[in-house]
This record gives C-alpha cells, structure tokens and sequence, in this order.
C-alpha cells in the first residue's frame, strides 16, 4: 500500500534559534498509526503543525495522496485541514459559550456539503458516551469529557489524518488511558491515520510505530 | 515591592502607554473644559473691570437731574457725569443707541489719564468709531436727546421745542478698552456705543445748565459725605420766600414724594396745586384756559377753609361769568391718562366768595413756573401737553387777562378737591408753604436723599458679583464634553482590564507564592496609580490647549455662544489641580473596578489564564436572578417611555420637548438592556444554525464587554441625535400670534422716545439688564417693558391657549407690581427664577423717585423664544406710575405689509424693507422724524434669529464635542475587538486548525462586532427618534436629515474602520501560539 502522508527533508528553524527540523523524512499509510516521541522543545508539535498546514517547512516535501500541500494557498490549505485532518490538542481548546453539539460541529460550519454533520456528531459522542452530555457546556464537563468533545470534533468532517499533539498531557493516567483507548477504537473503525506526539513511551507503545524526534531528525 | 513595580512598569511599558494614553486624553478633555470656565469667568472680569475703570461707587439718576457741583462737594476727584442717550453719524451711517456722556478732566483721572475734550471735541471708544469707520482726525456728528426738568408727558409740560440737539464734532481720540472706552453700568459684557463730549457745550445745547444724572466716584464711598453736604438746590429744590411765604418748589415742577413727605412733617407746612383748566363757566358764560389753586389757606392765601365742593372765584372772573356767591361755576379740565391721552372732566363748585385781585398779587409770585406756559408773552404762545383748541387760546378776554395778571389764578378751590382733580403721576403737589421760621434747616434735617433716590451705588463689587454669579461655563463644557470624558475612561478602563488581563498568570503565580489577594490587588492599582498620576498631570497640561483649541473655536466658529465676546484665556492653578485629581481619581475608579473583578478569579484559574468556567457560572446564576430582575427593568423603562410621551400628547403639556426627551432616555436604556436580554437568550440558545449564531454567541459571551460597546454608541448616538433635532426653525411659524413674533412681522427700537402712534403695539421702555442669553453676566434688575395688556390680549398674541396677559391685572398685596418674563427661555436660563402668581419670584426695583418697589413674576410668555427676551413686561399703567420720567415709547411691534397706514407711512408706501426705509436717504419727512429719533425697525424674525444664535452654537459645539467621544467610542470597539481576539487567540488558533480560513474569521468578527455596531446604532437612533418626535410633528422645528445621516454615516464608518483595523492587526500575530501549552 502506497503513502497517504509522505514528508522528505523537511526543516525549520526559527529565528534567532537553533534548527528544530533539519531534514525529517516520514511515511504514514492509510490507517496507520505513528507516535512521535521527543524531548521537550525538540520540535514535536512543530512537525505536527507543519503536517497538518498550520505551519510551513523552510525547505523540504509534504505529500497527501500525492497532492503538494506545501504549495497550496491559503483557501486550498484551509480546506484541506477541514477535510483531510483533524487535530487534538494537550487543552480541549473547546468554545465556552457553545455546548457540547454545537463544539463539535464548528468545523463543520463552514465545510463543503456536512449536512448530515448533525447525526455524526450525535452518533460519534455517543460512541464516546457522551450522549447525555449534548446541551451542556464545556465548564460543566470533566477534564476527560472535554478532551473526548475534542476528538469528536476532530472527527466530524471524516477526515483521513488525525493529529494529535500530547492528547493525554492534561489527562491523569486512567483518563489518559481511557482516552488512549477510544483514539485506537476510532483509528481502527474509521480507518483512521494516526500521528500522536506524546512523552509516554507506555501510550506510545500501543501504536503501530514509535519514533524519535532527536537533533531535528526522526529516527 | 517598589522595585517589582517599577521593573513591572518599564517591562509592560507597551500595555501601560495606552493606558496613559487614554488618562491623559480625559485629564485634557475634562480640565481643559473647566479653563473654558476660567477663561470666560477671568474675560468677564477684566470687562467690568474695563467698563468701570478706578470707578467704585455711583450714583446714577436717568431721568431726573442734580447739581454738578454736588461732585466737587463730595470729593475732589469724583465726577459728575450727563449721560444722555444719542445718535452718531458719519460718512453715510448712522449709528443708534449711542450713549452720550458730557464729561470733564475728573472723569478721565477716574480713567487713569489726564485729559480735557474741548467743546469742539468727541472721544468715540472704539466699538463706535469701527462702526462708523472713523479714525481721530475725523468728523462725526451727534444727535442727542434734550430731555426737560419737567417729563414731556406731564401735564402742562412744553412740547414743540426740540426733542434732541445736534452738534459737530472732530473725533480727538478713540478710546481704548482701558481708557473707559467700554464705560457702562449695566451688567453686560458687551460694550456699548459711547461718545463723551464736552460737558459744557452739552449743558449749554441741552439747557441743563449745571446739571448732571451721574456721580461717579473712587474707592471711598461718599454716601456719608453726600448726607453732610447736600443742599435743596442740589437736587432741583429751592425754598424761595414771598411776602412772608416761604415756599418749597421743584425745578420738575411737581415736587416728588421724599421734597413732599419731608415738608410736610416740618410744622405749619400747607400743600398747594396749580392747574391749567380747560374753561370755567357758568350757565353759557365761560372762561378758557385758566389757572386753578387748590390749596387749604395757610401761608398767606386767602381761601381759609373751603368746603370741597366750593370755589373762590377772583373778581375778574365773577364778573366775567356774573357769578356770586352761592352761584354754581363748572370746571373742566384734563385728566392724564396711563397711555399718555388726555381725557376731560367737569366738576361743579358752588361759589364760596369771590376775591379782590389786589388780593392775589401775592399768588401771582408764588405761582409754578411752567416752562412755555409762565415764560410767553401771549396765550397763543403758550406751549404745553395738553390738547388746546386755536380759537379758545385766541380770546381775546383771556388775552387781556394774561396781559394784565399772567399766572394769577382765577379760582382757588381745596387742596382735597384739586388733588382729587389733578393729581398724576408726576405729583400731587406743585408747591408746599410756611408762614415763616427756620424752615430750611428743618426741612434738610426731615430730608432723606436716599429715600429720593440719590444713593450711591457699589457699582464695582456688583458688577465682580454679576461675573460671580454668571453662568459657569466650566460647568456648561465639561456638560458638553460629559460624553468625551466617559469616552475617555471607557478607554482607559477596557486598556487597562487588557493589561490587567494579559497578566492573569503573574496573578495566580504571586497569589500561589502567599500573595494575599488585597496584596495583588494593591500590587497592580500601585501601578496604575503611578500611570494615571502621570496621565493626570500630563493631561492636565495638554488640557490647556485644549482650552485654547475651544477658544479659538469660540473667536472663529462659535462666537455666538459668547455673543461674539472675545473670550481671552485664564488659568487658575486651582482649576488645574482640581482637573488633574478629578481625572486621577476618575481613572482610579476605573481601574479598580478592573483589578477587582479580575482578582477575584482563584490562582488556579488564573495559573491557567482559563476563564471557561465563568460563562457557565453567568448563565446559571443569571437564569432567574440578576437577569430576570434587568428583564423587568427593561419593559418597565420601555413602558415608562410610551407613557411619558403619550402623557405628553394627551395632556398637552406645553413644552413637550423635554418630556419626549425624557421618554427617549427610559426608551435608551430599556433598549440597552433589551440588548443585555438578547444576548442572554442569544448565549442560551441550543442551535448553532451557521456563523451568524457563532458570532452572537461569541458576542454574549462577553456580555459585560459587548454591552459596555452597545451602551457607548447607543448613548453617544442618542445624545447627538436628539439634541441636534432640538435645532429649531425660529422662524417657521413667524405670522403666527401664538409664537415668538407674537404675529408680528416687524420689531422697531428707538433710541429716542416717540410720542406719536405708528400703529401696532408701542411699549415704554425703562433701561435695565440684559437677561436674555446674550448676556453672559447675572442680569440683577432686568429691563422692564411697559406695555397694554389688553391690546396684546385682544389679539392673542403670545399667547398659547390661556390669556396670559390677564396675569398683569392680578392684584397682589403691598404694592407689588406683576410682571411677565419675557419667555420661559429668560426664566429658567436669564433670571432662574420661579414664576406664578403664588410662587412667583420676587425682584426689587426702584422707581423714578427713588423708592423701592417689588416686581413679582407673575408668569412668563410660554414660548421658548419671544422677541422680549431679556426683559419683564408690565402693565403700562404701573409702568407710568413708578417711572414718570421715561417720556414716551422706545419699542414697537409692527403688522406685516398690509398694516395699518402708520405703519405703512414708517414703512414707506412701497412696503419696502422697513430697516431701509427708515434709514433711507429719500425717505418721507416722517421717516426722516423717526430717523432722528433713531428708530430701527427690523424683521421680528431677525431680533428671534440674533437671540437663537445663542442656542444654535451650544449645540453645534455639542454636536461636535459629541461626535469626538463617538470617535472616542469607535475607537473603544477597536479596542474591544482587539481584547476579544486576544482573550480567544486558542480558540481562533483552533478554527484555523480546523480549517476557518482568515477571511471566514474576519467575518466571524466582522460579524459579531457589526452585531453589537448595529445594536448601538440602533437602540440610539430608535431611542433618539422618540426624542425628535415632537420635533418632528408638533413643533416642526428644522431638522437637518441629511446633516444626521451624515453624522449616522460617519460614525458608522468610524467604527467599522476601527474594527477593519483591530481585527487586521488581531488576525496578524501567530495564532499557533495559542495552541501551544508547552
């Protein structure tokens, strides 16, 4: 099976500061699931953005299907992380003055043809169990409730990549766990690609792959 | 502690900045308002200081005369003064109200300077000689009045001579503003025209030989020294003896009630009283023109104790008529009237004796002198105010009688029955006698010159207490820039909850090292305290140019609200320290209020800058307490608002602009907290149909925030909006009785009086203060109108419904004479005074003879704005009764076009603009008679517009200063974009993520800000139409649509383009750094 996600000689390096990538190469295939391992500040979320178009390389290629998301503009790229990838981060990021629904269809607001959005998303927080938590706000919800909201979210326009940058840091180790739990579930049912930076060896164990980010190379 | 906050201070010294920023700018705003009040309170002062010079008391007497030497008696260096009222004319203009004083070398020194006017001279202050365009050098000439000792309107006075004398001057010099080129004793800022001559070439034109109305004098009040030295023949009296007779008369003839009262307390004193009767006659036997005696016998008179129906006849007359004793003789004669006619009356005497002529001799000498009737040679000759028939003054037994006895009467009858027949205004009594005995020293021991009106007056510390208690202007632009200084603090308080903000997680990370809250709290208002210190004083400092910028706004586009007064600049350092504090403890409070609400967040939440529990602690609480009780407060303000307005309408309430006005404030705030309410619901709400609802989300979720932008536009636009409707069109309803013309299309003022009837409505004018809006000083004695109630009356003008003039015939107890403020305007601004028959403020005056009487405000002309502004009517017959001495009308209203022939004769047969015609050089001769007497007849409407300009540059001003602190307001919308962005970078970092592009951002924000644009807007606009309505539809004042919808435009504008700018700049920074939590 070909790539879905194929990145060579990608780096970065920040003003004033030492390279974080310099020269990444990776493959990610169609429900695979990869975890990226790395000391702090050695350029993991970095290398996530830079996947999920949040952020740009200052040289190297980022192939989705074959497509060149280096080179798309702003509209393409904005597409493309509202079709192709879902994001979860370490905080839920989740809006306070929408509820639960209404979070998780945010993206789904302004993406091409969702209009059954509403029964995903329904359907997909049930698969969470968080049925009975439709109408209620983020600030009434635990600290796992709200990260489960999130990946939902992540989830809602179906996309193929899932990014998740240290999804389990603000989690305790069963919340972590539980948490752990559903991204696999929903990696295997969706047919989901997965890249999770984490410091866990332990979670990350639990992936297809475990890598290493270490002088800016994935090893 | 003092080290972390300055290393706080210079690290956040970006934050800070805009703080100080907005500080400084309502420190300037606000002490910069209160030096406007400096500057005109310090420029009014220096005018009274100007108009009075070294002058501190005196003693001014319009109509009646005293001796000049008085001055020289009281003090060496005080001046006597004749001040008459004039007109100027040079090179083809004419200049009226021009105030003539003849003055000599003690006036100057009073001045400051050491000058003489020879009599070939005139010295024209400078607002007179730019009004001529003359220069020193140049000739000028004067037409001035020529009053007489006795007023033209008593009876028997002389009338043909000339009204006014002219004379030929070279202007000498003009008269700076510290030369006493600004002299004037009435209360106002603005100068008169004044031209001082010589004073013996007026005494001699005018026939006042040594006679003044005005002692002016330095710092040491000479009322003791006036009380020492005075002598009757000081003010017009003299004790003139005849055959053992000594007799008190008056240079006025009739002698006034102080001469009368004091006289009479001195022993042995008879009154007596002469008059000119039409005729006497028995059956058809009948004598014209004759003198009358009424007296009771004492001091050498013959008529003993006479029955007040009975008459002594002399011989020449018994048997003129054959009369005897006991024969029945009638008398007819005139008797004056409060307008000024004359009406006759008959009374019937039965003879009581008859009197030898030899017998008389002596009444012959003792009998008044009546300039133009004792002083000719023939009857025919005779000059006097009463209507006289040509062929009566031809009879020739008449003249045979005059020839032979002059002024011996023919008849004496009792002091009671010719009091009774004669008395007038004027007097009751023409002389007052004693046998003999020291009559003088009693007479000036019972003589009071204070009771008859020779008091000096502390014309210096009144007119400082006029500039005291003159409108504050201070007061008046911190009003007007009320809503800039809130835009300001709105600013300063939203820059500094920014900062406050952004440092939530120093907070909870000095709170979790052992910080007491109060600690932090006190930590961070140290640091703004240290801000709004230096924005305070540095605000304060720019805050006097800002004075300087309204200033130049006052000489240049605003003058009219100074009455084109040149407002020069004053600080007082007290002034500054006051605004600076103000404006400190102003923004203290504003931060406060930050710093409080932000500490009482735990440090946890503050550690983790993650306020996502506060929106769901809004909502429940807010469910059914706080939320429920604004909802109620909302319908209730709503509900108020409709019944104002509709009580307004049904009740027809006089003046609804107010109540309108009041009505569109409950309507503002029931509209902003209806905003409040929509937003709850908006943030309530279950559904996310699309971005709009995100966007209202978003925009309840800083209810507090987005209301604060709501209220801000909304207010401001409500403030603009309304108050600009209340321009009105003074002259849209200008032929209409009821408004401030009275229906009246022209309005004349003369400097001189007229006697003679021009048709319309003619009023009698005594000279007081201004308290119309053009005046910036505290009005004391208000001039007073004489006018008749019942012609006013009958044609309902100025009148809204109820007859109004009736209140000028209430009887009010102790002599209190009822008067009518010009308009409300001149009530509540001019005077501030209550007004009613009950409740009706009270103003003291004094008569023409120097006692006090009161002027009870009995009511007002309803309108707003009358052509009266300034003034006090009363009825004219109280007018005649306490003011003798102003002869004849000063002020006149004339009908339109088709008025009466009168009118159509001052107007020209043309119906041309009558100001031209009067004033025309092709004039008729009875222009030309007016012309003389300095008539000026303008459209009423203009007199209306020249007051209105006043009130038009207030709100011009008001709009201006408005529209900046809605500038400010829009400005407070960029910032609250700003902060709402930076408060929510993740979640925008994440909308990104998830693949919001920018555009769709910009929109999201665009739209829930035009939210809260369009909620202000509309709440003001909706809000500011109540308001306008009676504008709109009642009064029909003049709108200027176009004019607000620019303003509407603008500030719409204004806004979005803050908006464009903040959410620009907000979307520019790294979103990514939101999501990062390393």
């Amino acid at each position: 099976m070909s790539a879905m996600l194929k990145i060579s000689e990608i780096s970065k390096q920040y003003e004033e500061q030492a390279p974080v990538l310099t020269g990444v190469d990776l493959e990610v295939r169609a429900g695979e699931s990869v975890a990226v391992l790395g000391a702090s500040g050695c350029g993991k979320s970095t290398l996530l953005n830079i996947i999920g178009a949040l952020d740009w390389p200052d040289a190297g290629t980022l192939l989705f299907d074959g497509l060149d998301v280096l080179s798309m503009n702003e509209k393409q790229s904005a597409r493309f992380r509202n079709e192709e990838v879902g994001f979860v981060f370490q905080l839920h990021h989740l809006l306070p003055q929408c509820t639960v629904l209404e979070n998780v269809l945010v993206p789904a607001l302004v993406a091409s043809g969702a209009s059954d959005a509403k029964n995903r998303a329904k359907d997909l927080l049930q698969r969470v169990g968080l049925a009975d938590r439709l109408s209620h706000r983020p600030g009434q919800l635990s600290g796992g409730e709200r990260q489960r909201v999130a990946v939902v979210r992540a989830l809602i326009n179906q996309p193929r990549l899932l990014l998740a940058d240290e999804p389990t840091g603000a989690l305790n180790r069963e919340g972590a766990d539980s948490l752990m739990e559903l991204l696999l579930e929903l990696n295997q049912e969706e047919n989901l690609a997965m890249v999770m930076v984490t410091h866990s060896e332990r979670l990350a164990k639990r992936l297809d792959r475990v890598l290493t980010l270490e002088a800016g190379m994935l090893k | 502690m003092i080290r972390l906050l300055l290393s706080s201070l210079k690290f956040r010294w970006r934050s800070h900045a805009g703080v100080l920023l907005g500080i400084v700018l309502a420190s300037a705003v606000l002490t910069g308002s209160l030096l406007v009040g400096d500057s005109v309170d310090g420029s009014l002062r220096k005018f009274a200081l100007q108009r009075l010079g070294g002058i501190h008391y005196a003693m001014h007497t319009p109509n009646r005369f005293f001796a000049r030497s008085l001055a020289e008696k009281i003090d060496a260096d005080a001046a006597a003064v004749l001040q008459l009222r004039g007109m100027a004319l040079a090179e083809g203009r004419q200049i009226n109200q021009v105030q003539v004083l003849g003055c000599d070398s003690n006036l100057w020194k009073l001045a400051g300077l050491d000058s003489q006017l020879l009599e070939s001279e005139v010295a024209l202050n400078k607002k007179l000689a730019a009004a001529l365009g003359v220069e020193a050098g140049d000739e000028v000439s004067l037409r001035i009045e020529k009053p007489g000792l006795l007023p033209r309107d008593a009876p028997l006075a002389a009338q043909k001579d000339d009204r006014s004398v002219r004379g030929r001057f070279t202007v000498s010099r003009i008269l700076g503003d510290d030369e006493l080129g600004r002299f004037s004793l009435s209360a106002n800022q603005v100068a008169p025209y004044n031209a001082f001559v010589n004073f013996q070439w007026l005494e001699d034109r005018t026939e006042l030989e040594r006679k003044a109305n005005l002692l002016l004098a330095g710092k040491r009040d000479p009322s003791g020294t006036l009380a020492q030295v005075w002598e009757p023949a000081d003010f017009g009296l003299r004790l003139r003896e005849e055959g053992g007779v000594v007799q008190l008369e008056s240079d006025g003839v009739y002698l006034g009630p102080e001469a009368v009262r004091a006289a009479l307390s001195v022993s042995g004193a008879e009154g007596s009283l002469t008059y000119l009767v039409n005729s006497i006659s028995k059956g058809r036997k009948s004598t014209p023109y004759s003198f009358v005696l009424a007296c009771d016998g004492a001091g050498g008179t013959p008529a003993g104790r006479l029955g007040d129906d009975e008459i002594i006849i002399n011989r020449w007359l018994a048997d003129a008529l054959e009369a005897s004793a006991g024969s029945s003789v009638a008398l007819k004669y005139f008797e004056l009237l409060a307008s000024g006619k004359f009406e006759e009356r008959e009374r019937t005497f039965k003879v009581h004796s008859i009197i030898e002529m030899e017998a008389l001799e002596q009444e012959r000498r003792l009998a008044p002198q009546f300039p133009g009737l004792t002083d000719v040679d023939r009857c025919s000759d005779w000059d006097v105010g009463i209507p006289m028939e040509e062929a009566q003054l031809e009879d020739e037994a008449n003249e045979a009688y005059w020839n032979e006895f002059k002024q011996t009467p023919k008849a004496i009858v009792s002091l009671k029955a010719g009091q009774e027949m004669w008395s007038n205004r004027f007097g009751s009594l023409t002389g007052i006698r004693w046998k003999s005995g020291r009559v003088e020293e009693d007479f000036r021991a019972a003589f009071n010159p204070e009771r008859a009106g020779y008091v000096f007056q502390p014309v210096r510390e009144q007119a400082l207490a006029s500039v005291d208690n003159a409108m504050d202007f201070g007061e008046l632009f911190a009003g007007m820039s009320f809503f800039l200084i809130v835009a300001a603090l709105m600013l300063t308080g939203l820059l500094f909850v920014f900062g406050v903000q952004q440092r939530a997680e120093e907070m909870g990370i000095l709170l979790a090292t052992g910080w007491r809250p109060r600690q932090v709290r006190g930590l961070l208002l140290a640091e703004g305290a240290v801000i709004a210190l230096c924005g305070s004083v540095a605000g304060a400092w720019l805050g006097t140019g800002y004075t300087k910028l309204l200033l130049l706004g006052l000489s240049n586009y605003w003058n009219g609200a100074v009455a084109n007064s040149a407002i020069h600049y004053f600080a007082e350092p007290g002034t500054l320290v006051s605004g600076a504090v103000s404006s400190f403890v102003c923004a203290m409070a504003a931060m406060a209020v930050a710093v409080w609400r932000q500490a009482k967040h735990p440090a946890r939440e503050l550690l983790m800058a993650d306020f996502s529990q506060e929106f769901a602690a809004q909502a429940g609480n807010q469910r059914y307490g706080q939320a429920g009780c604004l909802r109620y407060v909302a319908l209730a303000a709503g509900l108020g608002a409709v019944g104002i307005a509709a009580y307004a309408v049904l009740a027809e309430v006089q003046s609804v602009t107010m109540p309108f006005f009041g009505a569109g404030a409950l309507l503002l705030v029931s509209g902003i907290l209806f905003c409040g309410e929509l937003l709850r619901r908006a943030g309530r709400q279950d559904s996310l149909p699309g971005l709009g609802a995100l966007a209202l989300r978003n925009a309840a979720r800083r209810r507090g925030r987005s209301l604060a932008v709501v209220g801000l536009l909304a207010c401001g636009c409500f403030l603009v909006f309304a108050v600009s409707s209340m321009k009105e069109d003074v002259t849209a309803h200008a032929d209409e009785p009821w408004s401030g013309t009275g229906g009246f299309a022209w309005f004349g003022e003369s400097t001189l009086p007229i006697a003679d009837d021009l048709g319309g409505v003619r009023l009698r004018v005594r000279d007081g203060d201004d308290a119309s809006c053009l005046n910036l000083n505290r009005a004391r004695t208000p001039r007073l109108l004489g006018v008749d109630p019942d012609v006013l009356s009958a044609r309902k003008a100025f009148e809204a419904g109820d007859d109004v003039w009736a209140l000028l015939h209430t009887e009010l107890p102790e002599g209190m004479v009822p008067a009518l403020v010009g308009d409300s305007d001149t009530a509540m601004w001019g005077l501030e005074a209550k007004t009613g028959v009950e409740k009706g403020d009270v103003l003291e005056y004094r008569d023409e003879a120097g006692n006090a009487f009161l002027v009870k405000l009995v009511g007002a002309l309803p309108m707003r704005l009358s052509v009266f502004q300034g003034s006090l009517l009363i009825a004219e017959k109280d007018f005649v009764e306490r003011f003798s001495g102003e002869e004849g009308y000063r002020m006149f209203l004339f009908d339109g076009a088709g008025g009466t022939p009168a009118v159509q004769t001052v107007h020209g047969a043309g119906g041309t603009p009558a100001v031209q015609t009067v004033h025309g050089a092709g004039g008729t001769p009875a222009v030309q008679k007016y012309e003389r007497a300095g008539l000026d007849v303008v459209p009423s409407t203009d007199r209306l517009l020249e007051f209105y300009a006043v009130e038009s540059t207030y709100l011009a001003m008001f709009l201006v200063l408005g529209a900046l602190g809605l500038a400010i307001g829009a400005m407070g919308m960029g910032i609250a974009v700003l902060r709402n962005v930076q408060d929510r970078r993740a979640e925008t970092a994440l909308l990104r993520a998830v693949g919001y592009r920018t555009a769709t951002l910009q929109k999201l924000l665009f739209i829930e800000h035009g939210l809260l644009l369009l909620g202000g807007l509309g709440v003001g606009i909706f809000s500011s139409a109540l308001a306008m309505a009676p504008a709109l539809f009642i009064t029909r004042s003049h709108v200027g649509y176009g004019f607000l919808a620019l303003l509407l435009l603008a500030v719409a504008g204004c806004a979005v383009a803050c908006m464009a700018v903040a959410i620009s700049v907000a979307l520019k920074g790294d979103l990514l750094r939101g999501l990062r939590n390393e």
